[in-house]
């Protein structure tokens, strides 16, 4: 039987490549340690259907270094007002940094972290989201997601009823 | 459009072709009237659509033509009318489904222009095919909201009087066919009144009037009586299926200048039979034996004359036909037999009323109910769902749980194999009867109660989503058995491990070939709630599930291209289709909660933005329950403290509270103190308006917060104590009594003992 926390865990993401952690590093997700483990195997697989392989790649890289240099815990309400004042740890300012991973990436990894149960990597991500909705328009947001637009009277009432915001902005 | 709906196109073409022309015609319409295109809402002008399709197709020859071919008989295949109703049924989105009801309906209005002469008081076989397509849709989709589509046609069209009364004459014909609460019949008349004001007094017949309005809406009959000409009608020229038991007591009740005492129901009713008049006499007493289909249809006939002049014809019949068969061993068997014929004579017609009628005067539910639910095995039509639920859950005989259980059993059968209904009326019922009979079965057998509770929520998905979903339709079928499985969810909490019914019922369902065609707010509510499920398991069981489904678990919207795929390999359409899916919304990915994580950090002005981004946002900020907005005052004011509890109100929601103390901040933002530079701000206290100027003024309000919570919690002692004292009194009280009892009943013991001594 493979020694508590040394094992080997090999995850295979929906286009069938595998990635290595150790299962230390992988206690961070809520699922890979509820996960079955046979007892005497030192190697498990576990198929990551809904994850695909850049993105799974990633998520690794993630927890790896996560075993290593713990992320802090994000303060509510936020303590700065940009994204490298509230996130003050430099490897985690470059992991999500927008030079290493575009917004497609982003969203994926949102939805990843969301499946694995990673809460660190949900919250880096929110984070990262947020700032980047934060101080835009709702044109600009809805350009920044992809949505439609909303038609002329839908976009007035919404502004309508806030009104007493808008004054002052 | 026009062309490839235009009976040429239908003749010259071979029936497949047709469909997929008209299909893609269809699509390219939608296509033009689409307002805008979200992951989650698609929305259309309703207005430029509806005309689009009435105008672009020549509804009054497809109805001509389609009356013609009855008239000769001729009804093998399907007419150009049939199949353009069933192809906009099918291909027009869920949200457009009022679109299509519209559409019918002004058909239905302008397919009598060719009639003009005829004072036929039946329904034209075209008209009755779009009537039929109206209560399927209505049927279908519960959440349409019916007033709307009828003020939508009266708006828009320019009617005359014929119209108008033929338009009454459909709304209380689907009153009739669908739920009655669909089709607000007294909402549609004072609708047609207004039109009356300008135009139209004096031609509009006030049959119509009578036929619609029950003796409950008496007061808007009166406020049409008013504006309508007084005159003198006879009933004679009734529809056939206007004569029911509520209009008849109607007539007598109100006095309406009725110059026929009996009704003619044409022919039938023109042979003038003394026997009628008098309800005792040899006329009822009907030979069940032998009856053949045409004796059981006459006896029918003659028990809607009777229905216009007596108050409860049926019971007569029924208290008739019981003393014919005192001799009899057991009543129903026999007898149900031959309603069975009877109802299978006409599936969709009179005798579904005569039904209801039935089950309200006979006193035999049991065999009613059963009689219903094989008659919708039989005809697969819905209404006999509704029926059965309907007798099931208000007949008393059905209060006891064993009954109620045993009635209900081959419904849940029939939903537990569920693989070939794709039908959503069985869960419908199934859920009105967990309303109504709910209580019942908790405390019968309260294991298998939550067995098929679990198994039905699966068929529904998450019952809060749907409730968000269709907020403004309060009285459905369907809302009525979400609100019970609501009340009952409390059961799914303690019984999470029941997946392998789950499973079952949810791998049936999705590899059934209909459920493409299920609505779209249904499927995806299934859709839903697979995916959660499977978040809460590990990835492995997506393995067990149909590819199809699969497709659909990953992305709610996937289902759309699902449908909108299929829709455009038969209509060869596929450029949609490749920019859908080159360049998706970005949020189709996440599910609620990550996008309420990531909301939940920004501060008021982005919150208020993000409001005006899309519907969805919209009521995820709007939402209270969420708390983005205790969020953002959290962020805004920094830490507040409370002097009681909130309580639940309007006022106190947190988008309020945060409203009220920014406007009262507003004027302050750049008041500072003159000596010492003190910030003036508003108290911290929620609820609290007292604007604070310098540290010791701080302090000394602090202080008075202080003593009204020490008085609160005094007085809330003071007031447990005396709770306690009288509590304490009380059972002293009993005690004593008891004592005294006991020593009374000593004393009586002693008493007669001496006696018996």
């Amino acid at each position: 039987m493979a020694d508590e926390g040394n094992g080997i865990i090999r995850l295979r993401s929906s286009d069938g490549k595998v990635f290595e952690l150790t299962e230390s590093a992988a206690e961070i997700s809520e699922l890979l340690k509820d996960s079955p483990r046979e007892e005497d195997d030192e190697v498990t697989e576990i198929d990551i259907v809904r994850v695909a392989s850049p993105c799974l790649e990633k998520v690794v890289e993630f927890m790896k270094h996560y075993d290593e240099e713990k992320m802090k815990e994000i303060p509510t309400p936020l303590g700065g007002s940009t994204f490298n004042e509230v996130m003050d740890q430099p490897w985690y300012q470059d992991f999500v940094s927008d030079e290493k991973m575009n917004r497609d990436m982003l969203f994926n990894m949102l939805s990843a972290a969301n499946f694995l149960g990673i809460k660190p990597l949900l919250d880096l991500t929110c984070l990262k989201v947020t700032f980047q909705i934060t101080g835009k328009n709702a044109e600009e947001i809805r350009e920044l997601l992809r949505l439609p637009e909303l038609t002329p009277e839908e976009e007035a009432k919404a502004r309508e009823e806030h009104s007493w915001i808008f004054e002052e902005a | 459009m026009n062309e490839a709906a235009s009976i040429s196109a239908f003749r010259s073409k071979r029936l497949e072709q047709f469909r997929q022309n008209l299909t893609t015609s269809i699509i390219k319409v939608l296509e033009d009237a689409s307002v805008s295109r979200s992951s989650f809402v698609t929305s259309y002008n309703v207005k430029l659509l509806t005309e689009q399709f009435v105008q672009n197709v020549d509804w009054p020859a497809l109805c001509r033509h389609h009356d013609e071919l009855c008239a000769r008989r001729n009804t093998a295949g399907s007419t150009p009318l049939q199949e353009i109703c069933d192809i906009l049924g099918q291909l027009l989105p869920f949200a457009c489904n009022l679109v299509t009801i519209r559409v019918l309906l002004s058909a239905l209005l302008h397919s009598s222009e060719q009639h003009k002469e005829a004072t036929t008081t039946r329904f034209l076989p075209s008209q009755e095919v779009l009537q039929a397509k109206i209560v399927h849709l209505l049927n279908r989709c519960p959440s349409i909201p019916c007033k709307s589509a009828f003020r939508g046609v009266l708006n828009t069209t320019n009617l005359a009087a014929r119209q108008l009364n033929l338009l009454v004459s459909i709304a209380y014909q689907l009153a009739q066919d669908c739920n009655r609460y669909r089709i607000d019949m007294v909402e549609v008349m004072i609708q047609v009144t207004r039109l009356l004001d300008d135009k139209l007094k004096e031609s509009i017949s006030i049959r119509n009037m009578a036929a619609v309005s029950g003796p409950v809406d008496r007061q808007h009959v009166q406020l049409f009586q008013r504006r309508v000409k007084k005159q003198r009608y006879t009933l004679s020229d009734l529809h056939d299926k206007e004569l029911c038991h509520a209009n008849s007591s109607y007539f007598s009740a109100s006095r309406f200048p009725v110059t026929e005492p009996v009704v003619s129901l044409k022919r039938v009713l023109q042979t003038k039979d003394p026997s009628i008049t008098n309800p005792s006499s040899k006329a009822f007493d009907l030979d069940t034996h032998n009856l053949t289909i045409r004796a059981l249809t006459r006896a029918y006939k003659k028990l809607v004359k009777i229905s216009a002049s007596h108050h409860h014809p049926l019971r007569i019949f029924a208290n008739a036909a019981q003393k014919h068969n005192t001799k009899e061993a057991k009543l129903p068997s026999i007898q149900m037999c031959g309603w069975m014929k009877l109802i299978n004579l006409q599936p969709t017609c009179p005798s579904l009323r005569l039904g209801l009628l039935l089950s309200a005067s006979l006193d035999q539910p049991a065999e009613i109910a059963t009689l219903y639910w094989q008659a919708y095995k039989k005809s697969k039509d819905s209404i006999w769902l509704r029926f059965f639920s309907e007798v099931v859950a208000s007949s008393r005989y059905f209060d006891n749980p064993l009954h109620c259980w045993t009635a209900a059993q081959p419904l849940w059968d029939h939903l537990e194999a569920a693989s070939t209904d794709p039908n959503p009326g069985p869960v419908a019922a199934w859920a009105h009867l967990l309303t109504i009979r709910g209580r019942i079965w908790e405390y019968h057998d309260p294991k298998e109660f939550v067995r098929r509770n679990t198994i039905c929520s699966i068929h529904y998905g998450d019952a809060e989503q749907w409730r968000l979903a269709l907020p403004q339709f309060s009285i459905t079928l369907q809302k009525y058995g979400i609100l019970g499985l609501m009340e009952l969810s409390r059961w799914e909490d303690d019984h999470k491990e029941d997946f392998e019914a789950r499973d079952g019922v949810a791998n049936a369902r999705s590899s059934e070939d209909g459920f493409q065609e299920w609505p779209f707010e249904e499927a995806y509510t299934i859709v839903g709630a697979w995916s959660r499920l499977i978040e809460r398991r590990s990835g492995k069981a997506m393995t067990s599930l149909s590819e199809e489904f699969q497709k659909c678990l990953s992305s709610p919207t996937h289902y759309e291209d699902f449908l909108a795929s299929d829709a455009a390999t038969k209509g060869e359409d596929d450029k949609n289709q490749a920019a859908a899916s080159t360049n998706p919304p970005l949020f189709d990915h996440l599910n609620t909660d990550i996008q309420y994580s990531f909301l939940g950090y920004l501060d008021h002005l982005d919150l208020t933005r993000v409001r005006g981004v899309c519907q969805v946002w919209r009521r995820m900020v709007d939402d209270d329950k969420a708390s983005l907005w205790h969020n953002a005052y959290k962020h805004r004011f920094g830490p507040y403290q409370l002097e009681a509890p909130l309580k639940d109100n309007d006022n106190n929601h947190w988008f309020s509270l945060f409203r009220a103390k920014y406007l009262m901040e507003l004027p302050l933002r750049f008041k500072r103190n003159t000596k010492t530079a003190y910030r003036h701000h508003t108290c911290n206290y929620i609820g609290c308006d007292f604007v604070i100027k310098s540290e010791k003024q701080e302090a000394q309000h602090e202080q008075r917060h202080i003593r009204h919570i020490a008085k609160r919690t005094e007085m809330a002692e003071r007031e447990r104590e005396r709770q306690r004292k009288r509590k304490r009194r009380e059972e002293e009280k009993e005690q004593k009594e008891q004592e005294r009892l006991f020593v009374q009943y000593l004393k009586e013991e002693a008493k007669r003992e001496r006696n018996g001594g």
